[in-house]
C-alpha cells in the first residue's frame, strides 16, 4: 500500500494548486471526474464483496449484501457520488483560476512599482485619454444627441441647409410659404435671428446683442418671461412705429433698471427707432443652439423677416425651428421638408435638408469662413443667383461674407473670421 | 446505532489520522473500532469524504491495494488536522456534558 510511489503522474489530485500550474498539471475535466468517481465507486463494492467472500458468503449473496450496506439504490448513489466530484472539481478549478489572476495582479503591481515612469505616463495617458472622451462626447451629446434643453425639447427640430455647405442660413419666404402649406407634420415654425443693436436706456449707446424672433418663440421653448408679458401675435406687425414692443434679457433688467418693476412699460430706442419694453426674460435665457452670448433685446418679428437674418448680417445663424405635431417623427417631418423644399424651383431656394436639433453647421460656417477653400460657398447657385440680381427678400444670404463688410462694428469674437471673397459678395 | 449528525466527518478524520486509507479501509477500520455498533452506510462515507476533499480537510491520489486492486487513497491535510483536533475536542465535550445530564441522580437532601 504505497499510494505515493503508485500515483498516476499527470492527474495526481493531491498536488498543490501552485505546483501544478508551475509543471502544468491539468484538472480533471467533469467527465474525468465522473470516471474517478465510478471507478472509486465500484473498487468500493469489489472490495466490500470479496471481503464478505472471505468471510464464507457465496459472491451472489455477497453481492447483495454490498449493495444493501450501500444504504440507497445504487443508481441514486453512483448519480450523488458523480454529482460531488463533478462539483469538487469545478471548485478546484474555480479556485486555481482565482490564484492565477491573484498571482497575476500581484506580479503586475510588483511590475509597476519597479517601472515607477512607465506606470505614472501609462496612467496620465489613460487620464487624458478618458478625460479627453468624456469631454469631446459631453459636447457631441449636447450639441447632437440630446434633445434641446426646453420642455418637449425633442420635438424642437432645426432645419439646415443641404450639400456640400450645411449651414442654418436663411430662409426665404417661398419656402416658408410652401413649407405652411404642404406640411402636415409641423405644428408651428419659430424664427430667430442674432444681431448687434446700438442701445442703452439711459442715452448713452453701447452695442448689445440682440434678437429678433418670431412671436411664438418663447412660447414655443416653454419659456415664461421673469416680468411682464411674453410676445404676441400682434406685435409682430410693425405698425404703427409707436406701438412697436421688445422684451430685454435678465441681465440687462439687473444692469440698466436695477430689477425695477417699472422697467416694464419703460421706452427705449433701439438703432435709433422707439420701442416699449412689455416683458423681462428668463435668467440665463439664450436661443437654442446659439454661439453667441445670450441676446439683451428681444424685438419681435414676421417670421420671414426673423430667419431673414439680422441686419449688415454681422451675426451668422438665423434659426428657424420647427416643432413637430404628435405623433410626427423626426425623419417624417425630414422627409416632408425635404421634398417640399425640392418641389421649389431651383432659384427660388436651394435645397435645405433637415437635421434635428444640430448645431453643427454652425461651427462648421466658421471653419469654412476661415479657410480660403471654405469661401467657396460664394459658388453656390444661391449665391449666384444673389449676384446676378434675382435678389428675394431672404431667398439668399451669403453669409460667408459676413465679416467682410462689416467689420468696423462688428466687436465680437464671433466676427473674426476673414473670407478673402469680399468681392464676390453680393450688395 | 445510527450515527449522531455531524460526527461522520470527525470520525473519519480521525481514521485518517492513523495514515492514508481508501473508502472500504475506512469503514472496516470503522467497523473494527466500533465493535460493529457504529452504522455507516457506504455512501454516506463515500460522499462525506468528497465532502470533505472539496474543503481541503482530505487529499486524495489514486494507489494500488494489497490486493492489487485500484483505489483511491485518502490522507489528512494539515487543515484537516487542525480541525479533526478542534472538532474531536468539541464532540467530546458535547458528549461530556450528555452523559452528566443523562446519568444525573436525584440530589439528596
Amino acid at each position: 500500500m504505497t499510494p505515493a510511489s503508485e500515483r498516476e503522474g499527470a492527474g495526481g489530485r493531491g498536488v498543490r494548486a501552485g505546483v501544478r500550474r508551475l509543471v502544468r498539471l491539468p484538472l480533471r475535466t467533469p467527465a474525468g471526474a465522473r470516471a474517478d468517481a465510478d471507478e472509486e465507486l465500484d473498487a468500493f463494492l469489489d472490495e466490500r464483496v470479496e471481503h464478505l467472500v472471505a468471510r464464507g458468503l457465496t459472491p451472489d449473496r455477497a453481492r447483495a449484501e454490498a449493495l444493501r450496506r450501500l444504504g440507497a439504490p445504487l443508481d441514486e448513489v453512483r448519480a450523488a457520488i458523480r454529482g460531488s466530484a463533478t462539483r469538487r472539481e469545478g471548485r478546484k478549478r474555480l479556485r486555481d483560476r482565482a490564484d492565477a489572476v491573484r498571482a497575476d495582479v500581484r506580479f503586475a503591481v510588483r511590475q509597476f512599482a519597479r517601472a515607477r515612469a512607465v506606470t505614472a505616463i501609462a496612467l496620465l495617458t489613460l487620464a487624458l485619454g478618458v478625460g479627453a472622451n468624456t469631454a469631446i462626447f459631453s459636447v457631441v451629446h449636447r450639441l447632437l444627441l440630446a434633445p434641446l434643453p426646453y420642455p418637449r425639447g425633442d420635438r424642437i427640430l432645426m432645419p439646415v441647409q443641404e450639400g456640400g455647405f450645411p449651414s442654418v442660413a436663411s430662409v426665404g419666404g417661398p419656402l416658408l410659404d410652401v413649407w405652411r402649406a404642404r406640411t402636415r407634420t409641423v405644428a408651428a415654425m419659430a424664427g430667430a435671428s442674432e444681431d448687434l443693436f446700438g442701445m442703452w436706456p439711459d442715452g448713452a449707446v453701447d452695442t448689445i446683442p440682440s434678437a429678433t424672433v418670431t412671436a411664438n418663440l418663447l412660447p414655443m421653448l416653454g419659456v415664461r418671461p421673469a416680468l411682464g408679458r411674453n410676445f404676441a401675435a400682434a406685435d409682430e406687425q410693425p405698425e404703427p412705429e409707436a406701438a412697436r414692443v421688445a422684451m430685454i434679457s435678465y441681465g440687462l433688467w439687473q444692469r440698466a433698471y436695477g430689477e425695477r418693476a417699472d422697467a416694464v412699460g419703460a421706452a427705449v430706442r433701439v438703432e435709433g427707432r422707439p420701442l416699449t419694453i412689455v416683458g423681462v426674460g428668463p435668467s440665463g435665457f439664450n436661443i437654442p443652439l446659439s454661439r453667441n452670448p445670450a441676446p439683451d433685446v428681444w424685438v419681435p418679428a414676421r417670421l420671414e423677416r426673423a430667419v431673414a437674418g439680422g441686419s449688415g448680417d454681422l451675426i451668422p445663424g438665423p434659426g428657424l425651428f420647427v416643432t413637430l405635431r404628435p405623433g410626427a417623427t423626426v425623419e417624417a417631418a425630414s422627409r416632408e421638408l425635404r421634398a417640399a423644399a425640392r418641389a421649389l424651383p431651383a432659384a427660388d431656394a436651394s435645397r435645405p435638408q433637415f437635421y434635428p436639433r444640430s448645431s453643427w453647421p454652425r461651427s462648421r460656417w466658421h471653419s469654412c469662413c476661415s479657410s480660403p477653400r471654405g469661401c467657396s460657398c460664394a459658388r453656390s447657385p444661391r449665391s449666384s443667383a444673389c449676384r446676378s440680381g434675382s435678389s428675394r427678400a431672404g431667398s439668399c444670404t451669403p453669409r460667408c461674407c459676413w465679416a467682410a463688410g462689416a467689420t468696423g462694428t462688428a466687436s465680437r469674437p464671433s466676427a473674426t473670421p476673414s473670407c478673402g471673397a469680399s468681392a464676390r459678395c453680393p450688395g | 446505532m445510527a450515527l449522531l449528525k455531524g460526527t461522520l466527518d470527525v470520525l473519519v478524520l480521525k481514521t485518517l489520522s492513523w495514515g492514508p486509507m481508501h473508502g472500504f479501509e475506512i469503514t472496516s477500520w470503522l467497523e473494527e473500532r466500533s465493535g460493529g455498533r457504529l452504522n455507516v452506510t457506504d455512501a454516506a462515507l463515500l460522499q462525506a469524504l468528497h465532502r470533505m476533499e472539496e474543503r481541503g480537510l482530505v487529499a486524495a491520489e489514486w494507489g494500488v491495494t494489497k490486493n492489487a486492486r485500484r483505489a483511491r487513497y485518502y490522507r489528512l491535510t494539515t487543515s484537516g488536522r487542525a480541525t479533526l483536533r478542534a472538532e474531536s475536542a468539541a464532540l467530546a465535550d458535547h458528549v461530556e456534558a450528555l452523559t452528566a445530564v443523562l446519568t444525573a441522580r436525584r440530589a439528596e437532601p
